[in-house]
């Protein structure tokens, strides 16, 4: 029976009723425990256990019929392999490039957004622009893949085949330039409304002084976005735009899988489509696990960095 | 208006104007090019297989509209199918990971928790280190989940996220009930049930919600664990017509007069693999701008 919190024992008090009061403490929580114990099982098996193999695997060969503990070790042999690949440098450049493109298209629009809508008088008008604009972060990527082969798709694309009537003809699933067109396009589409959501909330919670503040001292509506709503939106801008970077290694690759095909391999193919087709599709769990373990890790580098840079320009960061 | 210079008045007026209709224009523009792609694939979807014939083309303001293809594309047993699995892998999927993600949250949200702080520290642990995908990969197959739903669900039990996402949740409603209904006598069972549950609806449904939509729209895990053709869910059997560019795998036991246009059927594909999401959003949406409002005035 759940009671009382536990009281803390008296300072010295002595080792053994120490202990008692330990066992007294956990037995009143026995309920408490067992709520837990799901979870507990999942992470101890998922989470925990699962990172002997993360690091083992990628030491070792795996063969058919290998286990993680039976497979021969070659150690840093799966890395050599890795960074001699003549995929690597692709597979790097791609992985940076779309992140970068992400960025660069993701990350204006939705503050203007935020911005507009903030300042949008009527309620009606604001719920609506956001109902609409938050309807595609719904869709799933395959969802989106359908819309984009109904826009990009030949015979039949309504845009391609606008686009080809004018005699530009662009193969969006086959040329590069525009495949990567069409993909950070459709990304950035699917993301903008969302996105906007945090910057709103930002600033939502500004004083409502400040503004007035600027109107008495005769600001238009350019100087309140100067002096006022711009500032306010310093710090979580720039929180997320460490965030973005943090995670620049995991380049959207649920997008990816779902869009690219080999035609389109030389600029879709990042890190994770790679790790993908060597490790679960060619079978070698050690040379894909080394690749995966490489992420990881340039990954924690920018996250770590990210914190850093974080903390010192806005004060706090992740953690 | 204090005496203000006309000039400053006018200055102010200018510019609260242009202001004004760039923003408007911005947000016309945002919308129009947000509705115009989904206006494409419904009107698609709803031109009937005649106007097709005549025209050739996908207009894009059809002259007529039916409903056929959806009644076509639903009773294709692989599409109907697939269809039904993947509703069961969401709701199976969603409901455990909320039954086993709350348990947990309200668990660790108890102060008194001896070991708490071990169990703090070990979920910080998670978020930074995670298995890769080949070691998940090689337990599944291990645990002999493959082709089989719980491979769907298992392996992305409980995300760290929401589970302190919740934790928090609990954390901040008041102490003072729960502790009056324990000098009543009540167990911790009969406490998370009948006190903090009702005060927490809102925050686990927001959670629900999002675990829902994580579920419903995933494509790589249900390729990934899911190959035997008779078990494949919505989302891989979609993107495997689209891509093939063609349906006639799903078609070929149709007469041809009786065939739907191409993309028709492509199109109401995609949009049945998209309304179950489009109908819940406004209810997250609903929750998740209480709980944002809420954070914001809090601080």
């Amino acid at each position: 029976m759940g009671t009382t919190s536990a009281i803390s024992p008296p300072v010295g008090a002595a080792k053994a009723p120490g202990l008692r009061k330990r066992a007294r403490a956990i037995w009143r929580f026995r309920w408490i425990y067992l709520f837990l114990l799901p979870a507990a099982l999942y992470f101890l098996v998922w989470r925990f256990y699962l990172m002997v193999p993360t690091v083992l695997m990628a030491l070792k060969k795996m063969d058919i019929g290998d286990t993680v503990y039976t497979a021969r070790w070659v150690f840093l042999d799966n890395f050599r392999r890795a960074f001699a690949s003549p995929y690597f440098p692709a597979v790097i450049r791609n992985t940076f490039l779309i992140s970068g493109l992400r960025m660069a298209a993701g990350f204006v629009p939705p503050i203007l957004l935020a911005i507009f809508v903030f300042e949008l008088k009527r309620p009606l008008a604001k719920q609506a622009t956001q109902l609409v604009s938050y309807l595609p972060h719904f869709f799933s990527w395959v969802v989106m893949y359908g819309i984009c082969t109904a826009l990009f798709a030949p015979p039949d694309g309504t845009i391609s085949s606008a686009l080809e009537r004018r005699g530009a003809t662009a193969r969006f699933f086959v040329d590069s330039g525009p495949f990567l067109a069409m993909l950070v396009g459709s990304a950035t589409w699917r993301d903008l409304g969302w996105s906007a959501i945090l910057f709103l909330a930002a600033l939502s919670s500004v004083d409502m002084e400040l503004f007035d503040a600027a109107k008495v001292d005769g600001a238009n509506a350019w100087g309140r976005l100067r002096h006022v709503t711009l500032p306010a939106l310093v710090p979580i801008i720039t929180l997320v735009f460490l965030l973005d970077v943090s995670y620049v290694v995991y380049a959207g690759f649920d997008q990816i899988v779902v869009y690219y095909n080999p035609a389109v391999y030389a600029v879709a193919d990042i890190i994770d489509t790679w790790v993908y087709r060597i490790g679960i599709q060619g079978a070698d769990y050690g040379l894909g696990q080394a690749v995966s373990l490489f992420q990881s890790f340039v990954g924690l580098v920018f996250i770590y960095g990210g914190n850093l840079l974080t903390r010192r320009v806005v004060g706090y960061g992740l953690w | 208006m204090v005496n203000r210079p006309p000039r400053l008045l006018i200055s102010r007026f200018l510019g609260e104007t242009t202001f004004r209709i760039v923003g408007l224009a911005y947000i016309l523009a945002l919308v129009a090019v947000t509705l115009f792609p989904i206006w494409v694939v419904v009107t698609r979807s709803l031109l009937p297989q005649w106007v097709y014939l005549r025209l050739s083309r996908y207009p894009l303001i059809p002259p007529a509209l039916s409903l056929e293809a959806y009644e076509r594309v639903f009773a294709l047993p692989q599409i109907g199918g697939a269809f039904l699995r993947s509703v069961w892998r969401t709701l199976s999927g969603t409901g455990l990971a909320v039954a086993v993600t709350t348990l947990a949250a309200y668990a660790i949200s108890r102060r008194g928790l001896p070991g708490r702080r071990w169990i703090l520290k070990g979920l910080i642990f998670t978020l930074i280190f995670w298995p890769g995908l080949l070691p998940t990969y090689m337990m599944v197959r291990t645990l002999r989940l493959y082709n089989t739903t719980w491979a769907l669900i298992i392996p992305g039990l409980v995300s760290t996220f929401y589970l302190l996402v919740m934790k928090t949740f609990f954390e901040s409603l008041s102490v003072e009930i729960e502790e009056a209904a324990k000098i009543d006598g009540a167990s911790d069972l009969q406490i998370l049930l009948r006190i903090v549950l009702p005060l927490a609806i809102p925050g686990i449904l927001t959670v629900s919600l999002y675990i829902m939509v994580g579920h419903w729209n995933d494509y790589f895990a249900a390729m990934l664990y899911v190959t035997d053709p008779r078990k494949r869910l919505f989302n891989v059997v979609l993107r495997e017509m689209l891509a093939a560019g063609n349906y006639e795998f799903v078609m070929k036991s149709v007469r041809l007069e009786e065939q739907l246009p191409p993309e028709t059927a492509k199109a109401a594909f995609t949009i049945l693999a998209a309304l179950p999401m489009v109908l819940i959003y406004p209810f997250v949406m609903k929750y998740f701008t209480r709980g944002m409002m809420l954070g914001a005035i809090k601080g």
